[in-house]
C-alpha cells in the first residue's frame, strides 16, 4: 500500500469525462466540474433543493425493493426493471446492478454501469451490445476506469478465476513461503476448491448472500495478487465488480427466480492501522482498524426511493436516488395535467434503508503515553446495523473517506473543513481467543442474533470437532489444560485447575415454570494470598480469554457500578438503566481484584448475584430484576496484607463467612521464601524476558485458539449427567467433609469455614465441569473424586493440623497426603521414646537429630520436619523446646 | 518586514513568503519552513516579549489574526484530527481575479475581500491535530507575566463562552482555546497536563453557534463552540512558572555566600510566620523543594508528602495556605466538604456521549493539575456526615495519589492511570488517617500564624527564586558515602533484631531507608547544594529525631487529654 500522495499526482478517481444527460434517470454521465469530493459522499450537503437536504446515500442492494417497485406499478421511467432481457439471470443481475451498496459511496461509474447492464463483463465487450438505450460508443477491448490502472474486464476475470480455483492448499503454501517454520500439513481435502461449489450451496440454502472474503486468500492465490492490491487501492471500484461476478455465478446455479444480489465483504487485508496514523494518503482506500466501540447511534433511515404525488391530479411516481441526489420532478409527467411544481413527497411510501453511525475508540493498550484516547466515526449500512454494541472490541475493515463539513450559510466568514470517517465493509469481533456465547444461557423467551463474521460458515466444522474429541481422549488432558491456562505464571497448579473448571462451568438447569428459574451451574472462585504471587496476572489472563469478561477492582467499584445505574439518555431525555459490571458480564466471568477492599455495601450485592444470579434494582421508578449469570473470580489480600499464621483462616480473610461459603473454591496462596522454588521461579521469569517471538512453553501446552474452541465446544455440546455410583460417592464425600470441620480450638471458636449444603452443590458443579472437560456425557466417580480433592485443598481441611489448630502451609505446598500425616504421628511417638531414653535432662537439637536418624527412623527426615515434630511434642506438653538455644529439655512428670 | 508587522498581521507576512502560486504548481509545491522563519525572527528575548500574551483579559482587546503567545496547560488531547486543504481558489473582490490562496494557519477568509470558489482542482489534503488548552490552573497572581503589548484597539465584549467542565479550578481567569498543531511529527511531546507556550496566530469567529448533535457529520462539537482558535507555529515547554523578575534573581544565585544567606533568610521568614518554630519551617521547605525524579517499577522516588497536624481550625489552615501561595508559583487548596466530595469527581473522566450538559471530551477534575503544583488538602473542612459513592471514589483517588502519585482517569469502558507530580501537604487536626503521608509533624500548641504585614517583595522574590532553582537541581551522592550509609543501615537493623524485641516498634525496613535518603537529599537541596556530605547526613538524622520526639510528645499529650476528659466526666 505504498502510495505517493494520490492527490498530488492529480488523479482523482472520481472524475469521468463524458457528457451529462439530465433528463433521464438512466445511467447518467457527468462532467468534471460536477463531480467532486463533495458529491461523492453518501451524505450530501448543498443548498439547492429540498431533496439535497435529505442526505441520502446511493441505493444499496435491497432485494425487496425490486418487488416493491413492481407492485407500486408506477411508471419507472427507463429503470432497469423495464429492460426485459431474454436471459432470466441477466434480468436478475441487471435490475439490481444499478443499485450499489451504501458503503461504496456513489454508484459505479457510468462506464462500469453500462458494462454491467449489458452483461458484457465476462466476455469481450465487443460482442455484446444488446439494448437500445446505450448510445453507440466505440467499445474497445481494454476499458480502464479513469484515474486507475484498473481494467474492468481483467479484474472480474481474475476474481472469477479465484472463486473457482482457489484452494486452501494455496494458502498454506503461501504461509509456508512467508514463514518457513509454519508446519501445517496439506491434506487432500485442502486441494478442493474452497469457495465453489460449497459456498454456493450454503448461500442458496441459507439465503444469506454475504461472502466474507478473507483477503489473505486473495493474496496467496498467485493469479489474483494484482487484484488484492487493486482492492486495497480502489475499493470503490473493485468491490462492486466482485459483487457482480459473485451474483452472476450464484444466479447461474440457482433455480429461483427472485432477484438476488450478493455482497462481498473483504477483511483481513493485512496489518491493521493505528487510528492515529490515518492520514490523507489513506483516503478512499481500504483500511483495517481495531478499537473499542463506545457509541452507537439509533438507526437512521436513509432515503433510497422517493415517492411523489401530484397535488393536482394525484398522479404518483417514484424517483430513485442517484449519486446522492433525488431529482424532484418539476413537471407532472401525467400528460393530462402537466402542472408545474405540484409534486409532493409522500414520506410513508418512500423506501428507506438502514444506516447507523458508530464511534470507535482506541484500545487502551494502543494509547501512547500521556495521551487520551482518540476516536473515529464509522458509518454502517444494512446488514451490519446493530451487530455490535458499545463496549465491544472490534476489528473493522472499511473505506476511509473525507467529506466537507456543512457550510453555515449564516456565517459571514466561510470555513472549508473536512471531516473523515470510515464506511464499514466488514465487522469482526476482535480476538478469536474469546469464547463464544453459551447457548445454554439463552432462556426460552430470548433470542440471540448471530452475526457471521468470518469465512467459515460453520464455527466449528467436523474436522475440528474430531480433533477436539481426540484431544479429550488423552489421559492427561486435565493436566495439559491446566498447564496451558496462563502459561507464563509459574506454579499454582491447583488454582489453575480450579479456574479451568470454572471456565467450563457446571450444567445450568431450568426448572421450568414457577419459583426459581434456574439452578446455576456457575462456579465461583476466591483466591487469597500474599502480595506478589501473580494473582492479578491470573485474573487478567482469564479476563482476556473468557467471554464477556469484566475486570474490575474492588477499590474502584461501587454498588451502583457493579449492578446498574440510572442515567438520563441525552436523546430521549428519559431515565434509562445502564448496566454495570456484573450485568455486562452476563454469561461470562467477572474478575474482581482487591476483593477485600470492596466496601460492604458493594459486597452485599454479590450475595445475591452469586446465589440467585440476578440483580434486583429498585431506584428512580425502575423496579426490575436483571440477569447476572456470571461466574465470579475474585482475588483478595489477607488482613494485614501478609498472611498472619497465628490467626485462623477466618480471621485472616476479612470476609463474612456467609460470603465465603458462597464461593465454591477458596484458595490460599502464601509467599514463603524457599531457595529452591525461588530459583526456579526466577529462572522462569528471566526466560520470559529473554525469548522474543512467542515463548515456547513446551509441546504440552495447548494454544489459545484451540483452548477456547475446546471450551466453547464443551460448553455447547456436552451436558453431563451424574450416574448412580457417582451420586453415592458424592454423598459419602459430603458427609466426610462435614465431620472434619467440627474441630474447634481450645477456646471453642470455629477456626475454619464449615461445610454447608453449598459445598455439596459445589462438588456437584465441579464434578460436572470435570466431566465436561473430558467431553464425556456421564459424570463418573473419578470426576467426583477430583472435585472433592479440589474442595478439600481449597478449604485447607487437609492442612489443618488437628493438634495445634494452626494451618501448616508446608502440607499444601509439599503435597503431603494423609498417609504422611499418620506417619508423622508415629514418628512423634518414636521421637518421644528416644528423648525419654536419653539420660541427660537436656539435649542439643543437632545431637538428637543425629541419634534419631541413625536409630529410629525408617527414612531420614529433614530439619524442617524434625523441628515440626518437636514443636508438636512441645505443644503437647511433653518436652520443652527452646528454639533459640536449640536445646530440648525433658519435662519431668 | 518589521516585527510589528509580524505580530499584527502575520498572515500577510506568510503570504509574502509563499508568493504567488498558480493552479498548475499546486501539486508540486514545496512548502517553505514557516515556523523556522518565525523562530528566527523572534530569536531574542526583547522581541519575544513584544508578542502579546493570550489570556482572558487580553483576549478582549486582541484582534483576530494577531500573533500571540499562549502559556497554557494541555487539558484535552483526544480531539479528532482535522483534515484541511492547503490551497483554495478564491476570487478577489477588489480586483475580480481568481487566485490560489495558501490556506494554512487560517480557516476563515474575510467575506468582504474574497469570495469562495469551487476549489476542487487545487485540493491538497493535509491533516492537523487539535489540542484543547487552558490557562495554568492554580497559577498564583504574582507569578503571571504582565502583558507588554501596546494595544490600540478598544476592548470589545467578545462572544466567548467558557465550558465550565473543562476547567479544574473555578477562577475568574479561566480561559480556554483550541490549538491547531500543524507539525504532527513533533506533536508527541504534547502530553496531557504539561505546560507549554504556544506561539501562533489567533483566530476567532464572532457569530459562531454551537451545533448540538453528534449523529450527523457536522463539525466536531468542541471546534464549533465559540472559543478562540490558535494556529500554532511552534511551541516551547515551560519548566518553571515564575515571572521574569524572579528569573532574574535566579541568575544571581551563584555565589556560595549568597546561597547560604538566602537560605537562612528563608528559614527565618518561614519560622517567623510560625512563631519562631524552626522545625516546621525546615520541613515545609523540604516539601516545597521536592519533586519526583524517577519512577522505578511504579514506585515514585522522591515523593515527600507532609502532614501538618494539630491545626486548630480552618482559619489557621487558610492562613497557612496564604503563606504558601506567596512563595510558590502554582498551588491549589483542596477542601473536603461533603457536598463537594459527594457530587463531583476529583479526577478527570470522559463520557461517551458528548453533549453540552454532560460535557465535551475530557471532563476535568480538581486534580488535573500540572507537575510541581503544591496541593494543600485541608482535612479540617471535613464535617461529620455520610460519604456516598462518588465520595468514596474520590477518597480512594486521593489515597492513590498520596501513595503512588498516580491519578486514575475514567474513560467509561476502561480507566487509565496518569502519573502526577504534586507537592502534597495535608493540614489536619490529628494525625491524618485518610491520607498516609511520608512525614508527620505537629504544630506547637501555641502557634499563631502571623501573616506578613509589610510584604517585602524583594525578600519574597528571593525566596521564590531559590525554591524554583533548587527544585530542578541535580543531586549526587558519592559512592563512599553511599556505602557508609548502607553499612550503617544494616548495623542498625541487626542491633534492633538482637536486642530485646519490643513488638510495638517496627524493625527498620526498606521504606525507612528510602525515606531517610530522600530527606537527606531534600536537606541538601534546601541548602542550595547538590552533593550530600556527611555533615548533612548527620543533620538530617538530628532533625528527624527532633521531629520524632515532637510527634511522640504530641501523641502522648493527646492521650492524656483524652484521659483527663474522661475523668472529668465520669458519667459519660
Amino acid at each position: 500500500m505504498s502510495q505517493n500522495n494520490p492527490f498530488s499526482s492529480g488523479s482523482n478517481p472520481n472524475i469521468l469525462s463524458s457528457e451529462a444527460d439530465p433528463n433521464t434517470n438512466d445511467v447518467e454521465m457527468v462532467t468534471n466540474s460536477q463531480r467532486s469530493v463533495r458529491s461523492s459522499s453518501p451524505l450530501i450537503f448543498g443548498s439547492n433543493s429540498e431533496m439535497d437536504r435529505m442526505r441520502s446515500s446511493p441505493p444499496p442492494q435491497f432485494r425487496q425493493s425490486d418487488l416493491l417497485r413492481s407492485t407500486l406499478g408506477s411508471n419507472l421511467g427507463s429503470g432497469p426493471g423495464s429492460m426485459l432481457d431474454s436471459q432470466s439471470s441477466a434480468r436478475r443481475i441487471s435490475s439490481s446492478s444499478r443499485r450499489v451498496r451504501g458503503d461504496m459511496g456513489i454508484g459505479p461509474y457510468p462506464q462500469l454501469d453500462r458494462l454491467l447492464k449489458s452483461g458484457g463483463l465476462n466476455s469481450d465487450a465487443n460482442n455484446q451490445n444488446p439494448t437500445s438505450e446505450l448510445t453507440s460508443e466505440i467499445v474497445t477491448t481494454k476499458r480502464y476506469i479513469w484515474g486507475t490502472t484498473l481494467v474492468v474486464a481483467e479484474a472480474s476475470k481474475m476474481f472469477e478465476d479465484f472463486l473457482l480455483n482457489f484452494t486452501m492448499a494455496d494458502r498454506i503454501r503461501a504461509m509456508r513461503e512467508e514463514d518457513p517454520t509454519v508446519n501445517i500439513e496439506i491434506k487432500p481435502e485442502h486441494e478442493q476448491p474452497f469457495y465453489f461449489p460449497r459456498i454456493l450451496k450454503e448461500m442458496n440454502e441459507l439465503k444469506i448472500y454475504n461472502l466474507n472474503l478473507n483477503c489473505q486468500n486473495l493474496k496467496s492465490y498467485k493469479k489474483s495478487l494484482p487484484l488484492y492490491h487493486q482492492l486495497i487501492r480502489y475499493p470503490q471500484e473493485i468491490i462492486p465488480i466482485m459483487d457482480h461476478v459473485l451474483t452472476e455465478k450464484l444466479a447461474e446455479n440457482s433455480d429461483e427466480y427472485t432477484p438476488i444480489h450478493a455482497l462481498v465483504r473483504p477483511y483481513n487485508i493485512g496489518e491493521s492501522i493505528n487510528m492515529r496514523n490515518l492520514n490523507p494518503s489513506d483516503i478512499d482506500q481500504l483500511v483495517t482498524i481495531k478499537g473499542l466501540l463506545i457509541r452507537v447511534s439509533p438507526i437512521i433511515p436513509d432515503l433510497q426511493t422517493a415517492f411523489f404525488c401530484c397535488s393536482n391530479c394525484d398522479y404518483s411516481m417514484t424517483v430513485d436516488i442517484d449519486r446522492g441526489k433525488i431529482a424532484e420532478p418539476v413537471k407532472c409527467p401525467n400528460d393530462a395535467c402537466r402542472a408545474s411544481n405540484s409534486m409532493r413527497l409522500i414520506h410513508n411510501r418512500c423506501i428507506y434503508s438502514d444506516k447507523q453511525i458508530w464511534r470507535l475508540q482506541e484500545t487502551p493498550d494502543e494509547i501512547p503515553d500521556g495521551q487520551t484516547p482518540h476516536s473515529v466515526s464509522l458509518c454502517c449500512y444494512e446488514d451490519l446495523v446493530d451487530t455490535a454494541k458499545p463496549g465491544d472490541r472490534l476489528e473493522i475493515t472499511g473505506v476511509f473517506r473525507a467529506i466537507p463539513v456543512r457550510v453555515n450559510p449564516r456565517q459571514h466568514t466561510i470555513k472549508q473543513l473536512f471531516k473523515t470517517y470510515i464506511d464499514i465493509v466488514h465487522v469482526k469481533h476482535s480476538s478469536s481467543k474469546r469464547i463464544s456465547i453459551d447457548e445454554n444461557l439463552i432462556g426460552e423467551n430470548e433470542a440471540v442474533v448471530k452475526h457471521d463474521e468470518e469465512d467459515n460458515l460453520k464455527s466449528i466444522n467436523e474436522e475440528e470437532e474430531k480433533n477436539l474429541i481426540n484431544l479429550s481422549q488423552n489421559p492427561d488432558i486435565y493436566e495439559r489444560l491446566a498447564a496451558s491456562l496462563a502459561p507464563s505464571i509459574f506454579g499454582m497448579e491447583d488454582v489453575k485447575k480450579g479456574v479451568l473448571l470454572q471456565l467450563f462451568g457446571g450444567v445450568n438447569r431450568f426448572t421450568g415454570e414457577n419459583g426459581s428459574p434456574r439452578i446455576r451451574g456457575d462456579i465461583n472462585v476466591l483466591i487469597v494470598g500474599d502480595p506478589g504471587v501473580s494473582k492479578s496476572q491470573l485474573l487478567q489472563y482469564v479476563h482476556k480469554i473468557a467471554p464477556r469478561g469484566i475486570y474490575t477492582s474492588g477499590k474502584g467499584s461501587s454498588a451502583v457500578g457493579l449492578t446498574a445505574s440510572v442515567t438520563r439518555d441525552p436523546e430521549t431525555r428519559q431515565l434509562v438503566l445502564e448496566s454495570g459490571a456484573l450485568v455486562l458480564s452476563d454469561g461470562g466471568v467477572c474478575c474482581i481484584d482487591e476483593f477485600d477492599k470492596m466496601s460492604d455495601a458493594t459486597r452485599s450485592i454479590l450475595h445475591e448475584v452469586m446465589e440467585q444470579q440476578t440483580v434486583s434494582i429498585a431506584k428512580a421508578g425502575i423496579i426490575t430484576t436483571l440477569n447476572a449469570r456470571t461466574s465470579i473470580l475474585a482475588c483478595a489480600n489477607p488482613i494485614d496484607s501478609k498472611y498472619n499464621e497465628k490467626l485462623t483462616i477466618v480471621q485472616n480473610i476479612n470476609l463474612p463467612p456467609t460470603l465465603m461459603s458462597r464461593f465454591d473454591l477458596l484458595y490460599l496462596i502464601l509467599d514463603k521464601p524457599n531457595e529452591f522454588d525461588d530459583r526456579k521461579l526466577a529462572q522462569h521469569i528471566v526466560n520470559l524476558y529473554i525469548s522474543k517471538n512467542g515463548i515456547n512453553f513446551g509441546n504440552e501446552i495447548i494454544p489459545v485458539e484451540i483452548f477456547s474452541k475446546y471450551i466453547s465446544y464443551a460448553r455447547n455440546h456436552v451436558h453431563p449427567v451424574i450416574n448412580d455410583e457417582a451420586a453415592e460417592k458424592l454423598v459419602k464425600n459430603y458427609s466426610e467433609l462435614r465431620q472434619s470441620n467440627s474441630i474447634s480450638n481450645r477456646h471453642g471458636e470455629q477456626k475454619t469455614v464449615a461445610a454447608t449444603t453449598r459445598q455439596l452443590e459445589s462438588m456437584i458443579r465441579l464434578s460436572e465441569a470435570h466431566a465436561r472437560m473430558r467431553l464425556s456425557n456421564i459424570v463418573e466417580v473419578g470426576d467426583v473424586d477430583e472435585a472433592y480433592r479440589l474442595i478439600r485443598t481449597a478449604m485447607q481441611s487437609s492442612a489443618i493440623d488437628p493438634v495445634t489448630g494452626r494451618i501448616d502451609m508446608d502440607l499444601i505446598n509439599t503435597g503431603f497426603s494423609s498417609r504422611r500425616r499418620s506417619q508423622n504421628a508415629n514418628l512423634q511417638k518414636q521421637l518421644l521414646e528416644i528423648i525419654n531414653s536419653i539420660d541427660k535432662p537436656s539435649v542439643r537439637l543437632s545431637e538428637l537429630h543425629r541419634i534419631f536418624n541413625e536409630d529410629g527412623a525408617a527414612e531420614a527426615i529433614s530439619d524442617i520436619e524434625f523441628t515440626r515434630i518437636l514443636d508438636n511434642l512441645a505443644d503437647d506438653g511433653e518436652i520443652l523446646f527452646d528454639k533459640r538455644s536449640q536445646i530440648i529439655r525433658k519435662l519431668i512428670r | 518586514m518589521t516585527i510589528e508587522n509580524f505580530i499584527n498581521n502575520p498572515i500577510n507576512e506568510i503570504e509574502k513568503i509563499i508568493g504567488n502560486v498558480s493552479v498548475n504548481e499546486v501539486y508540486s509545491f514545496q512548502e517553505p519552513n514557516i515556523p523556522d522563519i518565525f523562530k528566527n525572527k523572534f530569536s531574542n528575548e526583547e522581541d519575544i516579549e513584544k508578542i502579546p500574551i493570550l489570556n482572558k483579559s487580553s483576549f478582549k482587546s486582541l484582534k483576530s489574526g494577531t500573533l500571540i503567545r499562549f502559556p497554557c496547560m494541555i487539558q484535552d488531547n483526544g480531539i479528532d484530527s482535522e483534515l484541511y486543504s492547503l490551497f483554495h481558489l478564491v476570487k478577489d473582490k477588489n480586483t475580480n481575479e481568481q487566485k490560489v490562496k495558501f490556506f494554512k494557519y487560517q480557516d476563515q477568509i474575510n467575506n468582504s475581500d474574497y469570495e469562495y470558489l469551487d476549489s476542487e482542482n487545487v485540493q491538497t489534503f493535509r491533516d492537523r491535530q487539535l489540542v484543547y488548552c487552558i490557562n495554568i490552573p492554580g497559577h498564583n497572581s504574582w507569578a503571571k507575566e504582565k502583558n507588554n503589548y501596546q494595544n490600540t484597539e478598544e476592548e470589545k465584549e467578545k462572544n466567548y463562552k467558557t465550558i465550565n467542565e473543562k476547567f479544574p479550578i473555578k477562577s475568574e481567569d479561566n480561559f480556554g482555546a483550541i490549538i491547531k498543531i500543524y507539525d504532527i511529527d513533533n506533536a508527541n511531546d504534547l502530553k496531557l497536563n504539561t505546560v507549554f507556550e504556544f506561539i501562533g496566530i489567533l483566530e476567532y469567529n464572532e457569530q459562531q453557534e454551537v451545533q448540538q448533535s453528534f449523529d450527523n457529520f457536522e463539525e466536531n462539537m468542541l471546534t464549533s463552540y465559540p472559543i478562540p482558535h490558535v494556529h500554532a507555529l511552534y511551541w516551547n515547554k515551560i519548566e518553571n512558572n515564575s515571572n521574569p523578575t524572579v528569573d532574574l534573581i535566579k541568575k544571581q544565585l551563584t555565589d556560595e555566600k549568597v546561597i547560604k544567606d538566602t537560605r537562612n533568610e528563608i528559614v527565618e521568614y518561614l519560622s517567623n510566620r510560625f512563631d519562631g518554630d524552626n522545625l516546621i519551617a525546615e520541613y515545609i521547605l523540604y516539601n516545597l523543594v521536592s519533586r519526583i525524579y524517577s519512577r522505578v517499577d511504579s514506585l515514585p522516588v522522591g515523593k515527600f508528602s507532609l502532614n501538618i497536624c494539630n491545626v486548630k481550625s480552618t482559619e489557621q489552615s487558610n492562613e497557612i495556605y496564604k503563606l504558601i501561595q506567596n512563595i510558590v508559583p502554582k498551588s491549589h487548596y483542596l477542601s473536603l466538604e461533603h457536598k463537594k466530595i459527594n457530587s463531583k469527581r476529583l479526577a478527570p473522566s470522559m463520557n461517551c456521549i458528548e453533549s453540552l450538559e454532560q460535557g465535551i471530551g475530557l471532563i476535568s477534575g480538581e486534580l488535573q493539575l500540572t507537575d510541581g503544583t503544591v496541593l494543600v488538602v485541608d482535612e479540617t473542612t471535613m464535617q461529620e456526615g455520610k460519604i456516598e459513592n462518588t465520595g468514596v471514589m474520590n477518597i480512594s483517588i486521593l489515597g492513590d495519589l498520596f501513595q503512588n502519585q498516580k491519578i486514575t482517569y475514567d474513560f467509561n469502558y476502561h480507566t487509565i492511570e496518569f502519573p502526577a507530580d504534586l507537592n502534597l501537604i495535608v493540614l489536619s487536626e490529628a494525625k491524618s488517617k485518610l491520607f498516609p503521608c511520608d512525614c508527620i509533624i505537629p504544630l506547637n500548641n501555641l502557634t499563631n500564624i502571623n501573616q506578613d504585614k509589610n510584604i517585602d517583595e524583594g525578600l519574597l522574590n528571593k525566596i521564590r527564586g531559590f525554591i524554583d532553582v533548587m527544585k530542578i537541581a541535580d543531586y549526587e551522592i558519592d559512592q563512599e558515602l553511599a556505602n557508609n550509609i548502607s553499612k550503617e543501615f544494616v548495623e542498625k537493623r541487626a542491633a534492633q533484631s538482637k536486642g530485646k524485641t519490643d513488638y510495638t516498634k517496627k524493625i527498620l525496613g526498606q521504606d525507612d531507608l528510602l525515606y531517610q535518603l530522600n530527606l537527606a537529599r531534600l536537606h541538601t537541596l534546601s541548602h542550595g547544594q547538590t552533593h550530600l556530605t556527611k555533615e548533612f547526613w548527620e543533620n538530617t538524622k538530628n532533625l528527624e529525631e527532633q521531629r520524632q520526639k515532637r510527634l511522640d510528645d504530641y501523641v502522648k499529650d493527646k492521650a492524656k487529654n483524652l484521659k483527663t476528659n474522661k475523668t472529668q466526666n465520669p458519667l459519660r
